[in-house]
């Protein structure tokens, strides 16, 4: 049997064989067994068949064996031949994939001419009907052609224009997104470099007929061909060519007119494409027709998002006439495009409150920014212009309406001309605003400072003008900024309307940094001045210390701040001060430690500084015998402790280890520490906060103590030779506190310890002693009061579970058990909150041992434990269950909650009816979500869910203005999260209910009410046809 | 819609729209937020909650907790005229994507409400509230619209014991008299809610209701 017989047999059944076929007979022509004229003359009757599919079989053959030819083995009169051969078979439809595939092999010989190539797209062009065939085969011709655009595009260029034409009348009416893809790129080409002299128009249309591209990408589309790609690809043809100009351009405005936002904004995107490239000469023939057009999506528009584009079109042309241009010439293209431009908009500005007024200002903003020479020949007609127009404008509010209408002509101006502080600018020509710099100045400021204190919006508009006109680089002078600043720090200092404090303090920092030896010379002293020596109550220095601190990221203005605070801190404790106004100075140290923080600086240079010396200003009173000062409030020394906390925790371990020595040395041992600065041996003698019998006050600096071991990364050992020993302390503390804050460090001490260092087998030996201990205490306990070692049980066990080990459950779930206690019970329901909240110092950021899903696997303990001690719980043991149930669910994500869902709704249910607004609001908050992830399950238990929502909505003492807004907020979501026909039948009692909450009493319900009404009341009506 | 009746209205700008005084400055103004979390001592309840010690005591030296979580239970709001104001003056213009306040069709001055004084016999007497809309120009034909869509959004959002009046106000508009009787017909108000074409337009104006 012949090969040629053997491929066709084989060709379906089995496509590998084949290919082997046809490698075998390759081999064989390279080894001269077999000639190429028999091979092509065994394949004579095949090819002749009256059958279609054989005859593209015997191609496919043919190809085969050309692909698997060495590509230098054929002659260039054999290349020709087969090409020749190939070319006439195109004339057969019915192989077309296969020809194309024979002739993508015969391309690859090494011996391929130009003149074949030629030959090839002429047949191409000449016999073959492309949209006959499917988009595989398209795609192989495209692919085909492809490699001779890119390996022979000169000999494809001789063909002349008539390649263009061609290759239009091949592809017209392509439609594919694969192919479209190679087909523009092909035309991008031509356009760029084939002679199309005599047929751009019929090019043009080649692409522009895909006009707008209203592709969407299919779901899970494979090939990953986005709208955008071929948009990019059709803007990239069009703008190809300056000559298309004449043609596209009326086509482009004629579709301009169109309802589609989508067209509106390819529309414009092409014509700021073309306008940047078509160059000046075309574009100068054209801007009076575009700005004509292009004009109404500004003025008139209704879609901010067109609007920015046709200001991008307006301001390309700027742009392209500008080229070549250096100084302001009359009668260039540019000045008459800007004179009908700035004319115009000059007309709207003169009734400056009407809707086109801003609009118009936005377009003389947006061409002046296109280049210097079009900033000032706009700027030169314009300024004058509306300089004009204000002085005749008497009324506040259309002068307000100039001023904001002027500012982007600022911003305009700031991109044209720089702004301070970026060095490696060119220097700047002349700034074309400079003229106008002393009359801008004085109406700005006046508007600022002189309008009265009602007019808020005139002044905002002053201000803006004014922090928009100092960023300008070399445009005002630095004792012009500074009194600028010098207004803004009255703004803030003086001010009662905080949307002024706050664009002033935001114009502030925007200067802090370009000018900020201006702002240290400026603004700190007179702020400084401002504060108090004494409290007086927090309006006194709340906003002057918010703005001080917001100033003082920069590392120099932060050392400053630091010397004024704390020389204001001694003024302030020597006058008796209570602890607000102490708490306020040194929390604004802490806001900024963690602004700096969060910024990515190093803040732990701040070390020496801060750390030392804080401790001992807070320490130092508290040995005199003395109660001490506000700074042993535990709200400061909370503060105190962030801020110990923040800067140890970026130290590197052998630093840490350091400072840990020394705080040992000053909470722990009694010995003298450096982190005292004045007489350390004096308070070894006296401050021993971790003894029994300490005073009260120095018990509470723990709350430091413990902020700083929590920063210890845990390669830092404790200095401490026996850690159990050191624990059987610290519970022996925790037994008996001074203050709730006070349990509540010691027992975070205690969990941070455990957590990070007590892993070893012993220690977990010492650690089950521990808790057995604490627990027969506890059960022997017969109140509440008495069961002193149950917090401890509750922390040890966190600091268990968080690292996932396997001492954590039978702790809980002795916990578990007590919530049936009737002395206990209410306790450990609530203890539950200490189990599974986010703790700010045993946490990830502090270096504690967080295993992945802890919290999962507490939680996954507990849920079905709960839920069983529910069912058989008293009545009275059952709030107890649905307050820990409570506090866990408040804890943890709500994706685990979600996955539990089942078992819980009953429970959740059944809590809507507990006297408590924590437990509602937090059983209501977990259905909000329940309702949008878990449909099916509401929508089983719909109706009892809506009338205990609704219950809850109406006031009562339970039902707390949080309880009733959170059921508002439930409610509202039911009609747009589950299926309209679960929620349909309830619209009307729902409607008739939320009729009384419509008159709650408070106004923030009343809100949600109305909200909540409004979305069913939509329910089921006609909805927009859009 | 095609012929836009009015192109080029006044417009108010939004920070000069009538709002009310919020008593916490935190939602309000970012500097205002730094500040209070400066200088505002947490309040007691934050500080000394301790889960295991049952109701914490109260320490003088605390705030007494007067932040957002804890508003007064106690006092009741009226509803006032900013309320009202702040219910319609969101409303889209049917014809320009502005809200009738910054339109200044809606003005704060412009809207009227009356309680009428509770008595034991009767806790909750009917209340009344008037809003005169002023259309951007005296001939504007969408004037009803815009009515309807007030007292559509005013009917839905306020308790039954209001009676609602809207009104065009007195010379702002060629044919005061015409729209008023549309407006206050409550048949012809009925009929209008029955018109699928209207109530889309209404829809929409109503959508943007914060």
């Amino acid at each position: 049997m012949e090969s040629a017989e053997q491929y066709l047999l084989a060709i379906d059944e089995d496509p590998e064989r084949a290919a082997g076929i046809a490698k075998d007979t390759a081999k064989r022509l390279e080894n001269k067994e077999l000639i190429l004229l028999s091979l092509t003359k065994s394949l004579g009757e095949y090819l002749t068949n009256d059958d279609g599919i054989i005859r593209a079989k015997a191609t496919g053959f043919y190809a085969a064996v050309l692909t698997f030819l060495p590509p230098t083995l054929l002659s260039p009169a054999q290349v020709s031949v087969i090409t020749q051969f190939l070319c006439d078979r195109l004339e057969d439809e019915a192989g077309l994939k296969e020809v194309t595939q024979g002739l993508f092999a015969v391309a690859g010989m090494a011996r391929f001419q130009p003149e074949d190539a030629i030959m090839i797209a002429k047949s191409l062009f000449k016999s073959c009907d492309l949209m006959k065939h499917p988009q595989g085969t398209r795609h192989l011709v495209y692919q085909l052609l492809d490699k001779l655009m890119l390996e022979r595009r000169s000999a494809l260029k001789q063909i002349g224009s008539n390649f263009a034409t061609g290759f239009v009348e091949l592809v017209t009416n392509e439609k594919d997104p694969r192919n479209l893809m190679i087909v523009f790129s092909h035309l991008n080409v031509i356009i760029v470099e084939f002679d199309i002299s005599d047929c751009e128009e019929v090019v043009l249309d080649a692409c522009f007929c895909y006009f707008p591209i209203t592709f969407k990408q299919p779901p899970n589309d494979p090939y990953g061909i986005t709208a955008k790609d071929l948009k990019d690809r059709l803007k990239d043809c069009l703008q190809a060519s300056g000559k298309f100009a004449v043609y596209l351009f009326p086509q482009l405005l004629e579709k301009l007119d169109s309802h589609s936002t989508n067209t509106k904004r390819d529309v414009l995107q092409t014509i700021t494409a073309c306008a940047l490239s078509y160059g000046k000469n075309t574009i100068a023939n054209y801007s009076s027709m575009l700005w004509d057009a292009i004009k109404y999506e500004i003025l008139n528009a209704s879609d901010d998002g067109l609007a920015l584009e046709a200001l991008e079109a307006i301001r390309a042309i700027s742009r392209s006439l500008s080229s070549k241009l250096i100084n302001v010439t009359k009668g260039s293209s540019l000045d008459r495009y800007l004179r009908t431009v700035t004319k115009e908009c000059l007309a709207q500005l003169r009734n400056p409150t009407a809707k086109q007024a801003k609009p118009s200002a936005s377009i003389i903003a947006a061409v002046s920014a296109a280049s210097a020479v079009a900033h000032a020949t706009t700027f030169q007609t314009v300024i004058p212009g509306l300089m004009t127009i204000y002085d005749g404008l008497e009324e506040v509010a259309k002068q307000r309406s100039m001023l904001q209408a002027m500012i982007p002509l600022f911003d305009a101006t700031a991109e044209v001309y720089g702004v301070w502080g970026k060095v490696e600018l060119p220097p700047s020509p002349e700034n074309s605003l400079e003229p106008f710099k002393d009359k801008l100045f004085e109406i700005y400021s006046k508007a600022l400072m002189g309008a009265s204190k009602g007019e808020v919006s005139f002044r905002l508009a002053g201000l803006a003008g004014l922090t928009k006109m100092s960023r300008i680089r070399n445009f005002l002078a630095d004792n012009e900024i500074g009194l600028i600043i010098q207004f803004f720090d009255e703004v803030i200092l003086t001010e009662e309307k905080d949307q002024l404090r706050d664009f002033a303090l935001e114009s502030l920092m925007m200067l802090s940094r370009l000018k900020p030896s201006l702002i240290m010379e400026v603004t700190f002293p007179a702020f400084m001045a401002k504060l108090p020596d004494k409290e007086e109550g927090e309006k006194a220095y709340d906003m002057t210390l918010a703005a001080l601190a917001q100033l003082s990221v920069e590392r120099p203005v932060f050392q400053v701040l630091l010397t004024r605070i704390f020389n204001k801190l001694n003024i302030v404790l020597r006058n008796k001060s209570g602890p607000r106004y102490p708490f306020a100075l040194v929390s604004s140290i802490l806001y900024v430690l963690r602004t700096k923080n969060d910024l990515g600086k190093d803040i732990s240079t701040h070390y020496e500084r801060i750390v030392p010396e804080l401790l001992t200003r807070t320490i130092t009173p508290l040995s005199d015998g003395s109660g001490g000062d506000a700074l042993s409030h535990e709200a400061v020394l909370e503060v105190t402790g962030n801020i110990v906390n923040l800067i140890l925790r970026v130290m590197g371990a052998e630093r840490q280890a350091e400072v840990l020595k020394e705080l040992f040395k000053l909470f722990v041992t009694r010995e003298p520490s450096a982190m005292i600065t004045v007489d350390k041996e004096l308070i070894a003698q006296r401050f021993n906060p971790l003894e029994q019998g300490t005073s009260p006050q120095q018990a509470c600096t723990i709350i430091i103590f413990t902020s700083a071991v929590a920063a210890m990364r845990g390669e830092v050992p404790l200095p401490s030779e026996n850690l159990q020993q050191f624990l059987d302390r610290l519970f022996v503390l925790a037994q008996f506190p001074y203050s709730p804050g006070h349990r509540r460090s010691l027992l975070r001490l205690i969990a941070i310890i455990i957590n990070k260092y007590l892993s070893a087998p012993a220690d977990r030996e010492f650690l089950a002693a521990s808790t057995d201990a604490m627990w027969a205490s506890i059960k022997s306990a017969s109140c509440a009061d008495a069961a002193f070692n149950l917090p401890a049980l509750f922390w040890i066990a966190k600091a268990l579970a968080l690292r996932n080990d396997k001492l954590a459950e039978p702790i809980v779930g002795r916990l578990l058990e007590l919530l049936d206690d009737e002395g206990l019970g209410v306790t450990v329901g609530r203890g539950f909150e200490v189990l599974l909240s986010d703790d700010p110092l045993l946490s990830k950021e502090n270096y504690a041992v967080v295993r992945l899903l802890s919290k999962q696997k507490l939680f996954v303990y507990c849920i079905p434990k709960l839920t069983e001690g529910f069912r058989a719980a008293s009545p009275a043991a059952k709030r107890n269950y649905l307050h820990a149930l409570s506090n866990i669910i408040r804890n943890v994500p709500s994706k685990l909650v979600l996955a539990e869902i089942n078992t819980l709704m009953p429970l959740l249910l059944q809590s809507l009816d507990l006297p408590d607004p924590a437990i509602k609001v937090a059983s209501i908050d977990t259905l909000a979500v329940t309702v949008t992830e878990a449909t099916d399950l509401v929508s089983e238990h719909i109706s009892s869910l809506i009338t205990r929502l609704l219950a809850a909505s109406s006031p009562s003492d339970v039902n707390t203005v949080r309880v009733r807004t959170a059921a508002l907020r439930c409610l509202s979501i039911f009609p747009s999260a589950l299926n309209i026909v679960t929620v349909i039948p309830y619209k009307r009692q729902i409607m008739r209910a939320l009729l009384k909450a419509l008159d709650d009493p408070k106004r923030s319900v009343r809100k949600e009410a109305v909200d909540c009404r409004a979305r069913w009341f939509a329910l089921g009506e006609l909805k927009d046809d859009d | 819609m095609t012929d836009i009746i009015n192109a080029n209205p006044t417009i108010l700008n939004a920070s000069d729209l009538p709002t009310r005084q919020s008593q916490s400055r935190k939602k309000q103004s970012s500097a205002a937020h730094i500040a209070d979390r400066i200088s505002r001592l947490p309040p007691s309840r934050t500080l000394l909650y301790d889960p295991f010690a049952g109701a914490a005591g109260e320490d003088s030296a605390y705030d007494s907790g007067t932040d957002d979580d804890n508003e007064d239970e106690g006092t009741a709001e009226d509803i006032d005229e900013q309320e009202i104001y702040d219910l319609i003056s969101t409303i889209s213009d049917p014809e320009h994507p502005l809200s009738l306040g910054e339109l200044a069709v809606i003005n704060l001055p412009h809207i009227h409400v009356t309680h009428g004084t509770p008595t034991p016999e009767n806790p909750t007497p009917m209340s009344h509230v008037l809003v005169e809309i002023t259309p951007t120009i005296n001939h504007c034909s969408l004037a009803t619209v815009i009515g309807l869509g007030v007292r559509v959004r005013l009917e839905q959002a306020l308790p039954p014991r209001f009676r609602i009046d809207v009104k065009i106000r007195e010379g702002t508009h060629q044919s005061t008299d015409q729209v008023n009787k549309q407006l206050n017909d409550k048949e012809r108000v009925a009929a209008a809610c029955e018109n699928d074409t209207l109530m889309g337009v209404l829809s929409n104006m109503l959508a943007t209701c914060k």
